[in-house]
C-alpha cells in the first residue's frame, strides 16, 4: 500500500496549523471589510446630510444600496473563517489518534527481532492508520462542502460584480444602472446651473467602462427625455458625430425629445440614417445583353447601368459588364421550351455617386450617346471579337473612355466578381398565353475597392446567391401579366478593418400588370410590359463568430432536442433591417436572331417606393428609419408631402425691345410636349450643346429650366 | 447654501463636509483592498483543496474590487456635488 504524504500525524498537525492560520486571515479580513462597510455608511451619512438636490435622492441610494450587497459579505467571510477552524479541529483530533498508533507501531518494530512477524497490536495499529487515513479524507470531503456552502454569498457577490461591470444589464437596476443614471441626471442639475456639464460628465463617467461611446449610448438609450436632451448637451463635437454615425437611431431619440442638433449634425444624421443605401427611388434602367449560342455552348456577356435617386439627394449610377462561359441543354416543342445551364462568370462593376439628379441624368445622356455613337450590333460584336482584333481596333473604346472620366470625378465602388453559376428555364406556351418558371444560383467571390465617396468600407468574401421566380403573360397581342420571385444571398466577407460578417438577405416580390408583344418567329420577338408591385427585404448581418458560436449551439441543442440558449444573443449581435417596397417598372425586350447568335436589347424604367424600413442595431431596439427622416423633414422645415407646385420653377425668361418675352428653348420643348401618362418617371431634357433645358418632375410635370 | 425660494433647493451642498466625508471613505477602502496574502493549504484532498484556493481567491479579490468600485461611486457622488457647487460659486 502506498501512504500518502498527508496521512502521518506530523504533516496533519501541519494541516491543521495552516488551516488556523487560513481561518485567521478571514477573521481579520471581516473586520477590515466590515470598516469598509462602516466607511461607506458613514459617507453615505455625511452626504445625505450635506447634500440636496433634484438628484441626490437617487444617487445615494445607489451607494446605499450597493453597501447593501456588501454587508452579508462580511457575516460570509467570518463563516468561511470559522468553517475553516472547525476543520482544524478535526484535523488535529486525527493526528492525535495518528500519534498513538505510529508509537505503538514504531514500538512494536523495535522490539521485534529481524525476521520475526510483528505481534497482532502492531497490525492492529497500522489497521488503525489505514483507516484514520480514510477518516481524513472523509473529513476532507465534509469540511470542503461546508466551505464552499459558507462561500456561496461571496460567490453571488463576485458574479454580481464581474457581470455588471463586463456586460452592463440597465433593466437589471444594478449598481452600474444606478450610476449610469447618475451620469444622465448629472447633465440635467449641471445644465440648470449652467454649468460646464461636460467636463463634469467626463469625470462622473471616468473609469466606469473602458469604451466611453459605449457608454454614451447605453446612457441615452435608456434616459428619460429631459435625461437625454441634457445629456446630449454635455456631449463633445466628436461624440456627437461618432453616435451619429454609428447609432442614428439613438441620436434621432434626442431629436424627438426637443433637443437641437446644429445643420451640419442634422446633414449627418440625414445621411447616416439612409446607411448604407436607401433608395427611394429606381430611376431608371437601361440593359443591353448579348448571347451567343452554338450547339449547347453559351458563351454571352451583358452590360446593365442602374441609376437609384437615393433618400439624400444624391443619384448613384452602377455600371456592370458580365461574362459568362457555360454549357447547357434546350428542349422546345409546340407547347413550350426548356433550358439548363452551368458555367463560370465573372462581372466587373463600378458605382458612381452624384451630387444631384442633374449631373447624373447628363451623365446618363452622355453614356447613351456613347453607345448609340457605336451602335447596339458593333458593341454586341465588339465584345464577342474584341480578343481578336488589333490593338486600337475596340470599337466601344468611345464608351469606356465615358467611364473612366466619371471615375475619376464620381467613382465610389468598383467590384470585381467571378464563380460559377446554374440556371434552369421552363417557358410553356400556348396560343393565348405564356408561362416562364426560372431559377437559378451563384456561387462567388468577390473583392471591392472604394474611393472616399463610399458610405461602406471596400471589403471582399464570398457569396452564394439564389433566386426562383415565376412569370406569367399573355400570349401574343397586348393582355394581362404578373410573376412572383424569391432571391435568397449569404455573403460572408471581411471588411478592412479585418472584421468577419456573414449578411444573409432573402427578398420575396409580387407584380401585376399589362403586356404588348409583336412575334416574327423567324428574326425578331419584342415584348413591352408594364407591371407594378411590391418587395419585401430582410437583411440580417451578425459578427461571423458569434454566428458561429449561435450556429454550433443551435445544433447541439436540437440534437438533444432542447432549446438553443444562444437564440437570443444572436440577436442582440445582430444588425437586422426590414423593408417594403413598392415597384412600376416599364420595359421593352427585344430578341433577334440572327443565326446562332441571339441579341437581346432590354430597355427598362422603373420607379420604386419605400412604404417602410425598419432597422435594428447590434444591442439596440427596431426603429422606423421613415420615422426618423420624418424627424429630420420636420426639424429642417420639409414638408412630407410637398404640393405639385413647389416643385414648379418659375421659368427664365429675356426681355425684348418691344415688352414681349421669347419663349425660352424649355418653354418650347415643353409646350410642343404632348399631354405625358403613364409612370412618373423625372428626367431631364438636353439642347444640342449638351444644356438641360427643361426638367420632367416626379409630378410628371414639363418644367422649362 | 443656495435655497429657492419658489419651490424645493435645487442644489444645497456643504462643500466642506462632503469633500471630508470623501476623504475618510477614500482612505477607508483603498489600502484595504491592496494587499492580502492567505496561506495556501494542503489537505492531500483534491477537492478541499480546491475550495480552499477558491476561498483564498475571494478574499484577495472580492474587498479589492469593491472597494475600489465604491471608492469610484464616492468618487462620482461627490464630484457631481463638488462640481455643482462650484457652478454656483462655491455656495455654502
Amino acid at each position: 500500500m502506498t501512504w500518502g504524504p498527508y496521512s502521518t500525524a506530523a504533516s496533519l498537525r501541519a494541516t491543521a496549523l495552516a488551516l488556523r492560520e487560513f481561518a485567521s486571515h478571514f477573521d481579520g479580513r471581516t473586520g477590515i471589510f466590515g470598516d469598509d462597510v462602516a466607511a461607506g455608511d458613514r459617507f453615505v451619512e455625511t452626504a445625505a446630510a450635506t447634500w440636496h438636490g433634484p438628484r441626490s435622492h437617487d444617487d445615494l441610494a445607489c451607494v446605499r444600496a450597493y453597501l447593501d450587497a456588501v454587508r452579508p459579505m462580511v457575516d460570509a467571510i467570518s463563516n468561511v473563517a470559522t468553517k475553516a477552524t472547525a476543520f482544524a479541529g478535526d484535523a488535529d483530533t486525527i493526528a492525535g489518534y495518528l500519534d498513538t498508533h505510529e508509537a505503538t507501531l514504531a514500538d512494536a518494530r523495535a522490539d521485534t527481532p529481524a525476521g520475526e512477524s510483528l505481534p497482532n497490536e502492531a497490525w492492529l495499529a497500522q489497521r488503525g492508520i489505514e483507516d484514520l487515513h480514510l477518516d481524513w479524507l472523509a473529513a476532507c470531503r465534509r469540511h470542503g462542502l461546508l466551505v464552499a456552502a459558507a462561500m456561496e454569498p461571496l460567490e453571488a457577490a463576485y458574479q454580481a460584480e464581474a457581470s455588471g461591470f463586463s456586460a452592463p444589464v440597465v433593466t437589471g437596476g444594478d449598481y452600474l444602472s444606478a450610476l449610469i443614471g447618475l451620469a444622465a441626471s448629472a447633465g440635467v442639475d449641471l445644465e440648470r446651473l449652467g454649468h460646464d456639464a461636460a467636463a463634469v460628465r467626463r469625470h462622473l463617467e471616468h473609469g466606469l467602462v473602458g469604451d466611453g461611446h459605449a457608454l454614451v449610448v447605453v446612457v441615452l438609450s435608456n434616459a428619460s427625455s429631459a435625461e437625454a436632451v441634457a445629456y446630449w448637451n454635455s456631449l463633445t463635437d466628436e461624440e456627437r458625430i461618432e453616435l451619429i454615425e454609428t447609432r442614428p437611431d439613438v441620436a434621432a431619440k434626442v431629436l424627438e425629445a426637443g433637443g437641437m442638433l446644429s445643420a451640419y449634425e442634422l446633414e449627418q444624421l440625414d445621411g447616416a440614417n439612409a446607411y448604407p443605401v436607401f433608395s427611394e427611388e429606381f430611376m431608371a434602367e437601361f440593359e443591353l445583353s448579348a448571347r451567343l449560342r452554338v450547339a449547347t455552348i453559351f458563351i454571352g456577356e451583358d452590360f446593365t447601368l442602374v441609376a437609384m435617386r437615393m433618400s439624400d439627394g444624391t443619384v448613384q449610377v452602377a455600371v456592370a459588364k458580365g461574362v459568362h462561359h457555360g454549357v447547357g441543354v434546350e428542349a422546345e416543342n409546340g407547347e413550350g421550351e426548356a433550358e439548363a445551364a452551368i458555367g463560370l462568370f465573372t462581372e466587373a462593376q463600378q458605382v458612381f455617386v452624384f451630387p444631384s439628379e442633374e449631373s447624373a441624368a447628363s451623365a446618363i445622356h452622355a453614356l447613351e450617346d456613347a453607345v448609340e455613337d457605336v451602335g447596339i450590333d458593333d458593341v454586341a460584336i465588339d465584345w464577342f471579337l474584341e480578343p481578336l482584333l488589333p490593338e486600337g481596333a475596340n470599337i466601344v473604346n468611345e464608351f469606356e473612355a465615358e467611364i473612366n472620366n466619371l471615375w475619376d470625378d464620381y467613382g465610389m465602388v468598383a467590384t470585381f466578381t467571378g464563380g460559377v453559376y446554374a440556371e434552369a428555364e421552363v417557358e410553356i406556351q400556348s396560343a393565348v398565353e405564356e408561362a416562364e418558371l426560372e431559377g437559378e444560383v451563384h456561387i462567388a467571390v468577390y473583392d471591392t475597392d472604394t474611393t472616399e465617396l463610399a458610405t461602406e468600407p471596400a471589403r471582399s468574401g464570398i457569396i452564394v446567391a439564389g433566386s426562383l421566380g415565376v412569370h406569367g403573360e399573355a400570349g401574343s397581342g397586348a393582355g394581362p401579366s404578373g410573376g412572383a420571385e424569391g432571391v435568397f444571398t449569404i455573403d460572408a466577407y471581411t471588411n478592412d478593418d479585418g472584421d468577419e460578417f456573414v449578411t444573409i438577405t432573402v427578398n420575396g416580390s409580387a407584380s401585376l400588370g399589362i403586356v404588348g408583344e409583336i412575334v416574327d418567329r423567324t428574326a425578331l420577338e419584342w415584348d413591352s410590359h408594364a407591371e407594378a408591385g411590391v418587395a419585401a427585404t430582410v437583411e440580417i448581418t451578425v459578427p461571423a463568430d458569434e454566428l458561429g458560436v449561435g450556429l454550433g449551439d443551435i445544433a447541439t441543442s436540437l440534437a438533444r432536442g432542447q432549446l438553443p440558449s444562444t437564440i437570443d444573443d444572436l440577436y442582440d449581435a445582430a444588425d437586422i433591417r426590414v423593408s417594403v417596397d413598392t415597384t412600376a417598372e416599364l420595359s421593352t425586350e427585344t430578341e433577334f436572331q440572327l443565326g446562332t447568335v441571339e441579341l437581346n436589347v432590354d430597355i427598362a424604367r422603373s420607379e420604386s417606393q419605400n412604404v417602410i424600413t425598419l432597422h435594428k442595431y447590434p444591442d439596440g431596439e427596431f426603429f422606423s428609419q421613415n420615422h426618423v427622416d420624418g424627424l429630420i423633414d420636420t426639424e429642417l422645415g420639409i414638408d412630407p408631402e410637398p404640393e405639385p407646385d413647389e416643385h414648379t420653377v418659375e421659368p427664365t425668361v429675356t426681355g425684348e425691345e418691344d415688352g414681349t418675352t421669347a419663349p425660352s428653348a424649355g418653354e418650347e420643348y415643353c409646350a410642343a410636349l404632348p399631354p405625358r401618362s403613364g409612370l412618373n418617371i423625372p428626367d431631364y431634357i438636353y439642347d444640342s450643346d449638351g444644356n438641360a433645358i427643361a426638367t420632367i418632375t416626379a409630378g410628371n410635370q414639363c418644367v422649362p429650366l | 447654501m443656495l435655497d429657492d425660494a419658489d419651490g424645493p433647493p435645487a442644489v444645497w451642498v456643504q462643500t466642506d463636509d462632503a469633500l471630508a466625508a470623501v476623504a475618510e471613505f477614500r482612505a477607508a477602502t483603498m489600502w484595504h483592498g491592496s494587499f492580502l496574502t492567505v496561506p495556501e493549504v494542503v489537505t492531500g484532498h483534491d477537492g478541499a483543496d480546491e475550495v480552499l484556493r477558491r476561498a483564498a481567491f475571494m478574499l484577495r479579490e472580492l474587498p479589492a474590487r469593491y472597494s475600489e468600485q465604491m471608492a469610484a461611486a464616492a468618487d462620482a457622488v461627490t464630484q457631481g456635488v463638488v462640481d455643482a457647487t462650484v457652478a454656483d460659486g462655491g455656495a455654502e
